[in-house]
């Protein structure tokens, strides 16, 4: 098997894509020109740069790709590159993960809020509960906690009671560090209510 | 007639929407958050903005007992803190600290800002910028005049701004005088003071960073952008006696999102201004050695205030066009 | 007043002033206090992925001011403790590099090369004890080259470079990086390509960030920290993450490393280290000298030239300790020198040297610029004692990181006895973290993950991860000395080529691209 296909697909990709972005995305979503005379006075617009860019681009991965086809598998014993089935099931459950710690650190606390205002507790909104413990560290704690803790699961494909117990720890020690010496920075979620 | 509904009653008659809300507001007492204050500040850690805003935020703490978060949200003079700003609840527990350029020429200035003046409640400015033309002494210029008249022989300098309106300011000058400069827009004052200092340019824009250098002779202040002289340099003309009717000048100042409550908007400004024009605080001292020392302007006064801005920025837009 | 007081009075302020306690009757003052205090700070900042020296100084800043106040008698504790984080977090960036693959700061990526191939042959400590004493010896001869020529070696090279110039310079250096780096300059130039286009999104002069399609969250651009981040350690970390699930599916284990075998730095292996030192601190301190450069480069040419020269087993990428050396003393030696540009004209080359200038900036008393060295008859130039009483800090620090450095770092690498598949979790939390904090968006955390997933595929497809980070730190740089230099010359489309200098630059830009393009075969 060619063992360029994948240089040639990222040639082919960024082919598209610069040419994309040449003909559509840059006229569309650029405000001034490539050379702009804006009140008599001439100047560099702001579509230069990225003209310029993905014109080069455009050139480079032609030529990359000219070259994968022209010199294929030149030495069989390079090193592969690209991606595998495997790659992707890996990506799969490392996305899962990332994406449930991290949904978990910012709904958590708004959503324990709501529970407690909803069973009448009258607390408040979260917005105005931002720099109250508990509050403030739920959504962290818990969701750092499945973040580094699902990872783990994912990377090693088993449950293990240490694992959970790293997790916490360095959630906590985590928390620890930046809040205590700069009691002004936020943790997630707390800038973003 | 209360100062507070006196105020009210003007805010009505500048014709803001903030108006109609707060006319409905009859809290009485002290105004008090709720929760703690996020002050976003529109340029990076470290710098002159940065600093007031932290030293007036500690201040709050201790002589109020609120809770204070600032954090930094910087880009694009402070228009990108103003766009995130303006979407944020009304209710005096988000506010901003910016300077007034991209609520005026750089609002108008711009096809798709993001936002105009309605979008937001102007809460108390802090200091005033001392914004001059400024040249390395050893140029040997006295005053803009001696710039004038070396131009008129036919010579070109490199003239450093800091956003097009002064490039607008220059080809006024320009078209008055009858000279030639090349103008060239760098991004914030530290690197118009370094282009000069290392000679890339012959001159530039500086709104308060050279009052150092001034004071120690290395730089002069050539002319004063503000509609009066400058305290540092009293022999440079303004820009109104070199026949230029613009004040460039820039303030510092507190925003909070449109239609924040009546009272938490006079709680926070009477605080802030307390702040400020107490020489005894860091943050007083700050404004008074790097600025042009506290100028505190709140309520309608500073609504007025705000819109002369934007309708000077559009004559100078008209007269440009 | 002579030359010899100033010097004198310079280290008799740093020592005696303010004294904050005692120890057998010998008053500490606060300054040196301080300069402990950042100095472990920043090895430990350093040796903590994810954080790094300019993000420790930008948020250690505002707080100190507002312990210190702006008084003058505040500017030498101060900037005591900046100059401690950046010698500190310089040779605590070895650390994650060495023992994880995963540089610390974008400087230390050389150092990765080799320092991790000897963590797998079980010689961390060798490793870090040859990253520490490369790391201290060209800091500290580059910190001599400051003190003794800072005035007129930044005079010199300013008064050559105006904004042409400079803007010729940056397309010299990334033209350089990317075909230097990496197995195929194509790729390298599709890289650096990449990273240049990527930072232009939702930048530009208009007020309508370009295109941003809409987006406020785009309105000043992907954060610089979260790209940089994203791609230089979520991607190895994800890539690290795959290579231990392949192999624990395969194996249902994972090989940690085991310490064994010859940890120690020999005499011998000094002399072995020592020309590459040499050669290496010049290079760094040279690029430093030249403003707005930086580190990256700076390890860059320091590696590729090591390379050049070194013919021993074993060969540079494979654990050669020379390798190490070669990084190591190269960044190293950029934090004094950049300080020649910062005390003799203000103008910063690298993140730590702005927040210098800033500190002095926000303070006063001190305005750097050719007046500070200057002699004035009969009289103290106050200024003048400020600047060697930062160099006395800056010295302090070196003896500092001579004495206690070395086993400070090391001990920061017990690390090593942890898991990595337990730890690496840890260190994407903590990057997700920093990045949190000094954003405060959870946009900027998922823009993070984005560039940690382009790195990911860009580590799977070769594609240069520093040619990138370095296009992608310069781009903003480069299109404002474009747009400056144009303005600049009265809209002159051949200002590139006004000069000789710019020309010679552009020149070689050009020669360097074709050369490597005709010898790929040699270097894959």
């Amino acid at each position: 098997m060619n063992n360029q296909r994948w240089t040639i697909g990222l040639a082919v990709f960024f082919i598209i894509a610069s040419a994309f972005t040449l003909f559509v995305w840059i006229p569309l979503d650029i405000e001034t020109g490539v050379i702009e005379t804006f009140r008599r006075r001439v100047n560099i617009g702001d579509a230069m740069a990225p003209t310029v860019m993905a014109a080069g681009i455009l050139v480079v991965s032609i030529i990359m790709g000219v070259m994968a086809v022209l010199r294929p598998v030149e030495d069989a014993k390079s090193p592969e590159e690209g991606l595998d089935r495997q790659s992707f099931a890996f990506l799969l459950r490392l996305i899962i993960a990332l994406g449930a710690g991290l949904a978990l650190m910012f709904y958590t606390g708004p959503l324990v809020v709501d529970l407690i205002n909803a069973m009448g507790g009258e607390i408040g909104t979260y917005r105005l509960l931002k720099d109250t413990i508990p509050y403030k560290f739920i959504g962290y704690i818990i969701g750092g906690f499945v973040l580094v803790f699902g990872t783990i699961r994912v990377i090693e494909n088993r449950f293990s009671l240490t694992a959970a117990w790293v997790a916490i720890i360095a959630v906590l020690v985590l928390t620890f560090l930046y809040k205590v010496p700069f009691d002004n920075l936020l943790l997630p979620p707390n800038g973003d209510f | 007639m209360s100062a507070l509904s006196k105020m009210t009653t003007r805010l009505a008659v500048a014709g803001f929407a903030a108006a109609a809300f707060m006319a409905t507001s009859t809290a009485q007492a002290e105004w008090k958050p709720k929760g703690p204050i996020s002050v976003m500040i529109g340029f990076a850690a470290g710098g002159g903005t940065d600093t007031q805003a932290r030293l007036i935020a500690a201040e709050l703490e201790k002589r109020k007992g609120w809770k204070i978060i600032p954090s930094n949200v910087s880009g694009r003079g402070g228009s990108v803190m103003a766009r995130k700003l303006k979407k944020l609840p009304a209710d005096g527990l988000s506010i901003g600290m910016a300077v007034t350029e991209p609520f005026g020429y750089g609002m108008i200035a711009t096809k798709k800002a993001g936002y105009s003046l309605k979008d937001f409640t102007f809460i108390a400015t802090t200091t005033s910028s001392q914004m001059g033309i400024v040249a390395k002494t050893d140029k040997g210029w006295k005053t803009f005049k001696d710039v004038i008249a070396a131009a008129k022989k036919g010579k070109v300098f490199k003239f450093a701004g800091m956003s097009p309106k002064h490039a607008d300011i220059n080809f006024l000058i320009e078209q008055k005088y009858g000279v030639k400069f090349n103008t060239v827009i760098l991004r914030g004052g530290r690197k118009v003071m370094n282009a000069i200092t290392a000679g890339d340019v012959d001159m530039g824009y500086g709104a308060g960073i050279q009052t150092k250098a001034v004071k120690a002779g290395k730089m002069v202040n050539l002319a004063s952008g503000l509609g009066v002289r400058l305290k540092v340099s009293p022999n440079a003309p303004t820009l109104v006696e070199l026949g230029i009717p613009h004040d460039i000048g820039a303030k510092f100042l507190f925003i909070a999102p449109a239609g924040i409550p009546a009272d938490a908007r006079k709680a926070l400004a009477d605080s802030i201004g307390g702040i400020i024009n107490d020489p005894s605080t860091k943050a007083s001292q700050f404004v008074t050695k790097n600025y042009g020392g506290p100028d505190v302007v709140t309520g309608a006064k500073l609504d007025a205030l705000m819109q002369a801005n934007v309708d000077d920025s559009k004559v100078l837009m008209k007269v440009m066009n | 007043m002579g030359l010899l007081d100033h010097i004198w009075l310079g280290i008799v302020t740093v020592f005696t002033a303010d004294p904050v306690f005692s120890v057998a009757g010998l008053p500490i003052s606060i300054t040196i206090v301080m300069v402990i205090m950042g100095f472990f700070f920043g090895i430990f900042v350093g040796a903590t992925p994810g954080i790094g020296g300019p993000f420790a100084m930008s948020i250690s800043l505002p707080i100190l001011i507002s312990i210190f106040g702006f008084t003058p008698d505040a500017l030498l504790p101060v900037l005591g403790f900046l100059v401690g984080i950046m010698k500190g977090s310089t040779v605590g960036g070895a650390v994650p590099a060495i023992l994880f693959n995963t540089p610390g700061t974008p400087d230390s990526l050389m150092t990765t090369l080799d320092g991790y191939p000897l963590t797998k042959k079980g010689q961390p400590g060798k490793a870090l004890r040859v990253a520490h004493f490369s790391s201290v010896s060209g800091d500290t001869f580059s910190d001599i080259v400051l003190i003794t020529c800072a005035p007129f070696l930044a005079i010199l090279v300013e008064k050559f470079l105006d904004f042409p110039e400079k803007a010729a310079l940056i397309i010299l250096s990334l033209a350089f990086v990317s075909a230097v780096v990496g197995s195929n300059v194509w790729k390298g130039l599709l890289a650096a390509l990449l990273g240049l286009f990527i930072a232009y999104i939702g930048t530009g002069e208009d007020g309508y960030p370009r295109l941003s399609m809409g987006s406020d969250n785009l309105a000043n651009g992907f954060p610089l920290i979260s790209a940089v981040l994203g791609v230089l350690i979520l991607g190895e970390v994800f890539k690290a993450f795959e290579d231990m699930w392949r192999e624990m599916r395969e194996t249902s284990a994972i090989t940690n490393v085991e310490v064994k075998g010859d940890n120690k730095l020999h005499w011998h292996e000094i002399r072995r280290i020592l020309p590459f030192i040499g050669i290496s601190a010049s290079i760094g301190t040279m690029v430093g000298a030249l403003p707005g450069i930086g580190n990256t480069l700076a390890a860059t040419l320091g590696y590729a030239t090591g390379r050049k020269v070194h013919k021993d087993d074993p060969p540079f990428g494979e654990g050669a300790i020379e390798g190490i050396a070669a990084t190591e003393a190269a960044n190293s030696a950029v934090a004094g020198a950049n300080l020649i540009p910062v005390l003799s004209l203000g103008i910063p080359g690298n993140i730590s040297a702005v927040f210098i200038l800033l500190a002095t900036e926000t303070i006063g008393g001190f305005n750097p610029g050719p007046q500070v060295f200057r002699l004035v008859p009969d009289q103290i130039n106050q200024e003048m004692v400020y600047a060697f009483g930062l160099f006395t800090t800056m010295i302090f620090a070196n003896g500092l990181n001579w004495t206690f450095g070395g086993v400070f770092m090391r001990w920061m690498g017990i690390m090593i006895k942890i898991p990595k598949q337990r730890l690496l979790p840890i260190v994407l939390l903590l990057t997700l973290t920093a990045i949190y904090v000094q954003q405060t968006s959870i946009f900027a955390v998922y823009v993070t993950l984005g560039f940690g997933f382009l790195g990911y595929f860009m580590r799977k497809l070769k594609l240069s991860v520093l040619a990138f980070v370095i296009a992608y730190i310069l781009a903003n740089n480069l299109e404002e000395s474009m747009r400056e230099a144009f303005a600049v010359t009265g809209a002159d489309p051949w200002f590139l080529f006004a000069g000789p200098i710019s020309i010679s630059f552009i020149g070689l830009a050009i020669a360097v691209v074709v050369f490597f393009a005709r010898n790929q075969k040699d270097l894959s």
